[in-house]
């Protein structure tokens, strides 16, 4: 267990699972590298963190869509930082699944924010942890990851290939002490959700954060958030295809 | 999939709701909506934080710190931050909101529009008295700030303008100085409303924050009882003074949702003044002090669905306490008493807003549960009596009182108008205007 306050770097900190997160970690002092696209966004919230606790407030500014930047903006945090102990990836949109079927434009786009943008920071970022032999590697998959649905299976493809990804770097990492966490979560209400009617299953992303923070201090490896989706996709995740491919989901 | 839809009122639709993270977002619903209304936490407990005929917005996720200068106390937020949150970071830093309502699930945005007052009102007024600077989003003038000397009508406008005159987005507040996070209480009952004077005389001067619990079960002839407490910051930081043991007695709700009700109301009253038989002092930490009730987060849900109402009113000192007597005694006769009443004399600092609800007098704070027709009528007869005595109510409890009852309550309103932003709109402004 780390002894003082982490140094957190964060992609995609303007999302609202992020924003959570980090004020999490503002609270126990820690200080924090934001990245994300919009500087003005980014700027509110630092000052925000700042007054909340956070010793140290870094910004970065990146479109992730932009591959040739990663190296960039991961280096500069080195730097900045000189150690990174918490790195979590939290950007992300949702897919229009009905646009993405009939639009290849947009459907390549999509893949390449959920998909290759999360992967091309992991991979990076993998090295820069594995040479430190310490930190955690975290980044917000989904459970629409574990099985493709026709609803949604642009989104869920992205994220499938993250979580596979994920897996094979705690494989790899395991030996270097370095903690990677696969997120997923269930229905979270965030903006990127906005449209959708709410049932009982969905939550605030405090929730979904806490959740996080617990699983990174308990070293680990898969969280479900809630907790129920575990149990939820275990059973989806049993149908056999046969029968699976005919349902309405 | 039914759902409490303000403190008080229960409804079977979930009305339509908004949220927004950043200015530029609220920007563009701002732009693309005709009726709209700002909402904080909804722990008002009638209509004015609704708006079911047109768009909702809510601000909880709008809740930023902008700036806090812990060395003078200063400090600036977005309108949706909690006053929970508010008070985490302020209190470890020395500083206290000046004034609190009796709970911390609210917005600093809903403690503008609805011009809050608290224990300390003696002292400290309302606070509105206390904002330095607000910003406000209006739908021709865009972005726009007024404090007290900038766009002064204005600014009296929107304190305790229900979020009518353009959607609150910036608060710059001045804190108070606290020396600890603990204050030092006493309890003393008192069996009349004489007796209940003279402690407020008595104590207004010497104690910061005063208010006393009525014994709903002691409404008989003339013998009003309950308990008085007044409090004060404790002096310097002596945590190890921590005495406060949070008995849930504490708490007048105690009674499971299928229990709360007039047997188990007159057990609670019996035990709760049999416990504060004798006076007491304690020191409690600030939460168990200001925000008893915060303890159950959902207290609410104990009246069950049909909801319940709050009554409360504002009557001069003159005659004031006579007005109760009455009131108190019309509950009796309905065999309806409140099941919890909560008294408080208001002092003569004059409120900033234009539309602000407390003036020097009494004011008295009780809940009903909805029984329907009969509670309206009981509510409309103490309406008669709080009008004839030059009284008011207070919006952020009303659900039901008369477009005609607020028109000679609130004659004011006619100037308020014109600040209105006419994008915006709420239930109970409908409703009054009706």
């Amino acid at each position: 267990m780390r002894e003082s306050a982490p140094n957190v770097l964060v992609i995609g900190a303007t999302s609202a699972i992020a924003i959570e997160l980090l004020r999490r970690y503002a609270k126990d002092g820690a200080q924090l590298y934001l990245v994300g696209r919009d500087p003005v966004r980014l700027r509110a919230l630092r000052d925000d963190l700042v007054i909340r606790g956070a010793c140290n407030v870094h910004i970065g500014i990146l479109d992730i869509a932009t591959f040739t930047e990663h190296q960039a903006v991961i280096d500069n945090a080195v730097v900045t930082m000189a150690k990174i102990d918490i790195t979590i990836i939290a950007h992300g949109t949702l897919t229009v699944q009905a646009r993405a079927q009939t639009d290849q434009a947009y459907l390549l786009r999509e893949m390449n924010v959920n998909c290759l943008g999360v992967i091309s920071m992991l991979s990076l970022l993998a090295n820069v942890l594995e040479q430190q032999k310490s930190g955690t590697l975290c980044a917000i998959s989904s459970v629409a990851g574990d099985r493709g649905r026709k609803s949604n299976y642009v989104y869920g493809a992205a994220k499938a290939g993250v979580t596979v990804f994920l897996q094979g770097l705690r494989n790899r990492l395991s030996q270097s002490g370095v903690q990677v966490l696969t997120v997923k979560p269930g229905f979270v209400i965030t903006p990127m959700t906005r449209e959708f009617n709410k049932t009982l299953l969905w939550v605030e992303p405090s929730v979904v954060a806490n959740d996080i923070y617990q699983a990174i201090q308990r070293n680990k490896d898969v969280l479900y958030t809630p907790w129920f989706w575990r149990w939820i996709m275990f059973i989806i995740k049993l149908i056999p295809e046969r029968i699976f491919k005919k349902m309405n989901l | 999939m039914g759902k409490y839809i303000s403190w008080g009122k229960y409804s079977p639709d979930s009305p339509k709701l908004h949220d927004y993270y950043w200015d530029d977002e609220l920007f563009k619903l701002i732009n693309n909506t005709a009726s709209v209304l700002a909402v904080g936490n909804r722990r008002s407990y009638g209509d004015v934080c609704l708006n079911t005929q047109g768009t909702t917005i809510v601000t909880d996720h709008y809740d930023r710190f902008l700036q806090f200068d812990p060395e003078g106390g200063i400090v600036e937020c977005c309108a949706g931050l909690g006053l929970d949150e508010l008070n985490v970071i302020t209190v470890a830093a020395g500083w206290f909101v000046p004034v609190t309502p009796g709970t911390k699930y609210v917005t600093l945005g809903g403690m503008v529009a609805n011009d809050v007052h608290g224990k300390n009102h003696h002292n400290a007024g309302t606070f509105g008295n206390h904002i330095l600077e607000l910003t406000l989003l209006r739908s021709k003038d865009g972005f726009t700030t007024c404090g007290p000397a900038e766009n002064p009508e204005l600014f009296a406008a929107t304190i305790g303008g229900m979020g009518l005159t353009g959607v609150i987005t910036r608060i710059k507040l001045k804190l108070k100085k606290v020396t600890s996070r603990q204050l030092y209480v006493e309890d003393i009952p008192f069996s009349s409303l004489d007796e209940f004077n003279r402690l407020t005389e008595e104590s207004d001067s010497q104690w910061e924050y005063t208010v006393s619990w009525l014994n709903g079960d002691s409404f008989t002839s003339d013998r009003v009882g309950g308990v008085f407490s007044r409090a004060k910051h404790v002096d310097k930081n002596a945590d190890h003074l921590l005495r406060d043991a949070g008995l849930p007695l504490h708490i007048p709700f105690i009674a499971p949702n299928a229990l709360l009700n007039r047997p188990v109301m007159k057990i609670f009253n019996k035990l709760y003044s049999f416990m504060n038989r004798q006076a007491r002092d304690s020191i409690k930490e600030y939460n168990s002090f200001f925000y008893p009730l915060d303890k159950i987060e959902n207290w609410n849900i104990l009246y069950g669905k049909r909801g319940f109402f709050q009554y409360q009113f504002v009557v001069p000192l003159n005659g004031g306490l006579a007005v109760i007597k009455e009131i108190l005694t019309i509950a009796k006769k309905y065999r309806h008493e409140p099941y919890l009443s909560v008294l408080k004399t208001f002092g003569t600092i004059k409120s900033i807003g234009l539309m602000s609800f407390p003036q020097p007098g009494y004011t008295l704070a009780m809940d009903f549960p909805n029984r329907g027709k009969i509670t309206l009528m009981m509510l409309s007869d103490f309406d008669r009596i709080v009008l004839a005595h030059h009284g008011k109510l207070y919006p952020a409890k009303d659900a039901r009182m008369s477009a005609d009852t607020f028109r000679r309550m609130y004659p004011q309103a006619e100037k308020f108008k014109e600040y209105i932003d006419p994008c915006i709109t709420s239930d109970f402004w409908r409703r009054v205007n009706a």
